[in-house]
């Protein structure tokens, strides 16, 4: 448990009876790239602001480093660089000024430091203009500038890569990599871009409704054998007829792709490949190809969410 | 702390909306030493005091202009609107704007941030005040020459310019503790709404309410605890100073700040900050 970095305990919050974060549990443990997923309105800006000190929660508790933020609120931000939400900053100032101010109030923040971290996010050519000029990527940057100003041990970034053009989306993912593996520094990253959290975290968080649905590594959850098998055959009908003589309900429309050959999911987990070849065969079926379907972080997102809400 | 304070002071500095109530204060006093200079009001003034007595040189100079300024709409409206407007602000533009998020997601206490805020809030207001008082008499000086101070409060009395002096800066003095008790008010109320109009009207509305119930009878009961009361200050320049009443009205000023402080403390290390 020493290596826990962050961590929640039944955090909860409600705005005016309406549940916004309900009983949210979860781990960060130190050397994580910790992606925390859910579609706008989940609850992951609450749950950030409650970890952050931001907002109170209704019940529960939220450490970081090993300290509750309600009680050791500055002991428990000290190594904690943040961005919530959009970045806001003093638009009569410029960038550097802002830098400046924002490193000041964490405490000890030379100049060095300052330059340094508008270097790493690119503004360097930008940092005496003032910031109500700078575009709204710039001003991302700078949000992301002034959360590494004081080289934190755990940076917690919501949506970092909002406003940001594909290459400045990359930039920001090879950064958040970079620190992660350079400079041993812990990452909470709220997204809904599946694909950037796919290819940057170590481990994920998915929630809905403010309830957290899972939480694992990311390998581990992807690799569960729930992703489905993917079929090539010649015959879509009398190969959905053979599959639902097996008992299997849960297939996909035949999608037709080249040469006569059809593609079919089948969704059904735990579904044994070598039956369902052999009950194509005996069927008459053509089977041209058949394998594990790949699971996509998408994919899992999806079925979670989707479950979640049948489920309510 | 002292970080904290340096940086309030800075960004104090550097937004235009600090200069709108010194540049307010400039142009009125501008206007106010025109017409004491140029207007016939005090060429009627002056005959009719000759008649009953000996006038040596002008009574209408620095000293005269800067206590001319303290006019009932001066005192009672544009200082308090002028304070106002920097002191709800400190708070409530950045709620709005969001930066407070930026800040607060540090390492740094909640109280610090909001101490800090209302030390540069307090700065601003004796500096507004003060530098009027300052700014009206070098005005005067340039404009209209020195001299004795002529009031008529208490009859017909004139200060020597040394004690004129001294009873001007005793009067600026009153009047910045009263504007740091209306921008104390206004800060309480930005800690509530967050945002800063609101903290302005509401602070203005109570200096208002406050002056209007002082003068319904029905209310005199209330008259010792409305901040309006002591800014009244025409009796200050009675010949003799009331002590215990300049004393009284310090500290009435000064509990009004220190209440609307601590209400604006709590209300603000409790609130979420959800902008």
């Amino acid at each position: 448990m020493d290596d826990m970095v962050l961590e929640t305990r039944g955090l909860s919050k409600e705005f005016g009876g309406k549940t916004a974060v309900d009983g949210l549990t979860l781990r960060v443990r130190h050397g994580d790239i910790y992606g925390f997923l859910g579609p706008n309105g989940a609850g992951k800006s609450t749950a950030i602001r409650m970890m952050t000190g931001l907002i109170r929660p209704t019940c529960g508790s939220a450490a970081l480093m090993g300290f509750d933020i309600r009680s050791h609120r500055t002991s428990a931000l000290r190594r904690v660089g943040a961005l919530v939400e959009s970045p806001a900053f003093y638009r009569y100032l410029s960038a550097r000024e802002n830098l400046r101010i924002l490193g000041r109030m964490s405490g000890a923040c030379d100049d060095g430091r300052v330059s340094r971290a508008l270097e790493i996010v690119g503004l360097s050519g930008d940092a005496d203009r003032k910031v109500g000029v700078l575009s709204q990527g710039m001003r991302q940057r700078l949000g992301i500038g002034q959360a590494i100003l004081l080289s934190p041990r755990l940076l917690i970034l919501d949506e970092p890569t909002n406003g940001l053009d594909p290459q400045g989306m990359k930039d920001v993912r090879d950064l958040i990599v970079r620190m992660a593996r350079e400079e041993d520094v812990t990452v909470f990253i709220s997204s809904h871009l599946l694909h950037e959290v796919e290819q940057i975290c170590t481990r994920v968080g998915i929630i809905n409704h403010g309830r957290l649905l899972a939480e694992d590594g990311v390998r581990e959850l992807l690799s569960s054998d729930s992703g489905g098998i993917e079929l090539r055959v010649g015959d879509p009908r009398t190969a959905v007829e053979a599959l639902r003589r097996m008992g299997i309900e849960n297939v996909s429309s035949p999608e037709g792709i080249e040469n006569g050959r059809w593609k079919i999911e089948v969704r059904d987990p735990g579904c044994d490949s070598s039956k369902l070849n052999r009950g194509l065969v005996e069927a008459g079926v053509d089977v041209f190809e058949i394998r594990p379907k790949a699971r996509t972080l998408e994919d899992l997102f999806l079925d979670l969410v989707r479950e979640d809400a049948d489920a309510s | 702390m002292l970080h904290e304070i340096r940086i309030e002071f800075l960004k104090l500095l550097r937004k235009p909306r600090t200069y709108i109530g010194p540049m307010g204060m400039i142009v009125l006093i501008a206007l106010l030493s025109m017409a004491v200079k140029y207007g016939h009001e005090f060429e009627h003034m002056r005959d009719a005091l000759s008649q009953e007595f000996f006038v040596a040189g002008s009574f209408v100079n620095a000293a005269f202009l800067t206590r001319y300024i303290l006019i009932p709409p001066v005192v009672l409206m544009f200082l308090p609107l002028f304070t106002c407007m920097v002191f709800g602000d400190l708070l409530a533009s950045e709620a709005a704007d969001g930066t407070l998020r930026m800040i607060l997601c540090r390492p740094v206490k909640r109280i610090t941030v909001l101490s800090a805020k209302y030390v540069a809030g307090v700065a601003y207001s004796l500096a507004l005040v003060l530098g009027a008082g300052i700014f009206a008499y070098l005005l005067g000086i340039a404009l209209l020459g020195r001299g004795d101070l002529l009031n008529f409060t208490d009859g017909v009395c004139v200060f020597p310019e040394r004690s004129a002096i001294l009873r001007l800066l005793e009067v600026y003095m009153l009047i910045a503790a009263g504007m740091v008790a209306i921008g104390s008010i206004a800060f309480a109320v930005s800690a509530f709404l967050g945002n800063s109009n609101g903290a302005v009207g509401g602070a203005v509305g109570i200096v208002i309410v406050s002056g209007i119930l002082g003068h319904i009878e029905y209310f005199e009961r209330l008259r010792p605890f409305l901040l309006t009361t002591y800014l009244d200050i025409d009796r200050f320049f009675a010949v003799k100073l009331d002590a215990e009443m300049y004393r009284k009205s310090i500290l009435v000023m000064l509990a009004y700040a220190v209440l609307s402080f601590v209400v604006g403390a709590i209300a603000f290390c409790r609130r979420d900050v959800l902008t």
